[in-house]
């Protein structure tokens, strides 16, 4: 404390004059503005080495914060190939900028990873898509195949129906068989129609839950 | 605290005289320069090693235009780039070529960020440059050359300057790369 009070009451004009910058500037420092720096370099040589050695505690702690951030600010857009240039930093500095890349680079690899299994998933998606589509269109075509079918047994019940009526009495039960066949035809026609909208409606919202997650 | 503006003439008009010599000066390899300067290019502060490798005093550096250690052999393009990307309010990497005070010259790998004030302005730059990698400094060397040419070949300097820039962006194009990727993929840790 005396010595302190000493260099501050000292009649050296030049010494006073340092140790008022150098407070000045290790104040507002600790205060967080790492811009300041001792811009006058006093003459005893020993101070000068002072001056120095503050202003280069002041580099190196203002070189960290400035790189820290603009590694990390980087990373957190992806751009992983900004690096922290540990060459010039010293001792805890250069751990610490260390730790930084390493942190960086784990961020980068797990970016990757996150990636590779979209891309996976949406490979899958897709797959589940195309079959979705190849097994409606499957659907269709044989629903289709009935309907032709029907329609044929229906012609066939008609005239079955015509023929019984022909041959009178003794075949009419035959007519019987033949109009409920006609009937049983006209209901699976029915059912074909609405397995039909089933299957579309089914088709339609798979294919939109598919879309959206693709899409993500 | 800058110094008087006729020191600072003075030292442009011997900065003007100076002839490039070739002698080379080497940083240390953990070696850094620091500076920081006005909105202007002005230099408000030099660290030690800044002085030593450039051949100024504290006190002759302050008020100084940054551009006093410009070596004639540094292409404008980069200069232009360096401007843009900075007041834009982003940080630049750069090798640069520099010329001390006698015309020697030294390499640097420079980061150059904004120094902004709590309402988020800029009120000044902060520059750190540290000893560049031999291979990136030789890739440099023909790339910045090649650059020079262009813009000395061209009366119009304005013409020159564009021309020259609009290379530097062919040339990454034809990489398919950012200036910061292309910088970084040619600096070793």
């Amino acid at each position: 404390m005396n010595s302190y009070l000493a260099l501050h009451q000292t009649k050296d004009e030049s010494v006073r004059d340092f140790v008022a910058e150098a407070t000045t500037v290790c104040k507002t420092a600790a205060e967080g503005d790492l811009e300041q720096r001792i811009c006058h370099l006093p003459e005893d040589p020993r101070f000068a080495d002072l001056a120095i050695a503050i202003n280069s505690l002041l580099d190196s702690t203002d070189a960290f914060v400035r790189e820290s951030s603009a590694t990390l600010a980087a990373a957190s857009k992806g751009k992983f190939y900004r690096r922290f240039i540990v060459r010039g930093m010293p001792g805890s500095f250069r751990r610490g900028a260390i730790q930084i890349n390493d942190a960086s680079n784990e961020m980068a690899a797990q970016a990757e990873t996150l990636e590779e299994a979209r891309e996976h998933r949406d490979e899958a998606f897709l797959k589940l898509e195309s079959l979705v589509s190849e097994s409606n269109a499957r659907v269709e075509s044989t629903v289709a195949e009935i309907s032709k079918i029907l329609g044929g047994v229906t012609v066939l019940a008609i005239n079955a129906r015509i023929e019984a009526s022909r041959a009178g009495e003794a075949s009419a039960g035959f007519g019987v068989v033949a109009s409920e066949i006609e009937k049983m035809a006209q209901r699976i026609t029915k059912s074909t129609d609405r397995l039909t909208v089933e299957v579309s409606v089914f088709m339609e919202e798979s294919k939109s839950i598919l879309q959206s997650i693709l899409a993500s | 605290m800058s110094a008087s503006p006729a020191l600072n003439r003075e030292l442009l008009q011997e900065y003007r005289a100076v002839k490039p010599t070739g002698v080379e000066r080497k940083l240390g390899p953990e070696e850094v320069i620091v500076s920081k300067t006005d909105t202007k290019g002005h230099i408000t502060y030099a660290n030690h090693v800044f002085c030593r490798i450039a051949g100024y005093t504290t006190e002759e550096l302050m008020g100084a235009p940054h551009s006093i250690v410009r070596h004639p052999d540094m292409p404008r393009c980069v200069f232009k780039l360096l401007w843009d990307v900075i007041s834009a309010g982003n940080e630049i990497f750069a090798y640069v070529k520099n010329m001390a005070r006698n015309g020697d010259h030294y390499w640097v790998f420079a980061h150059v960020t904004p120094t902004f004030n709590a309402a988020g302005e800029i009120v000044g730059y902060h520059s750190n440059r540290r000893c560049p990698d031999r291979k990136a400094v030789e890739l440099f060397e023909g790339l910045y050359k090649a650059l020079r040419d262009i813009e000395n070949s061209i009366p119009d300097r304005r013409i020159g300057l564009e021309t020259s820039f609009n290379k530097v962006l062919e040339i990454l194009e034809s990489k398919g790369v950012s200036y910061d990727e292309f910088i970084f993929s040619v600096t070793p840790n």
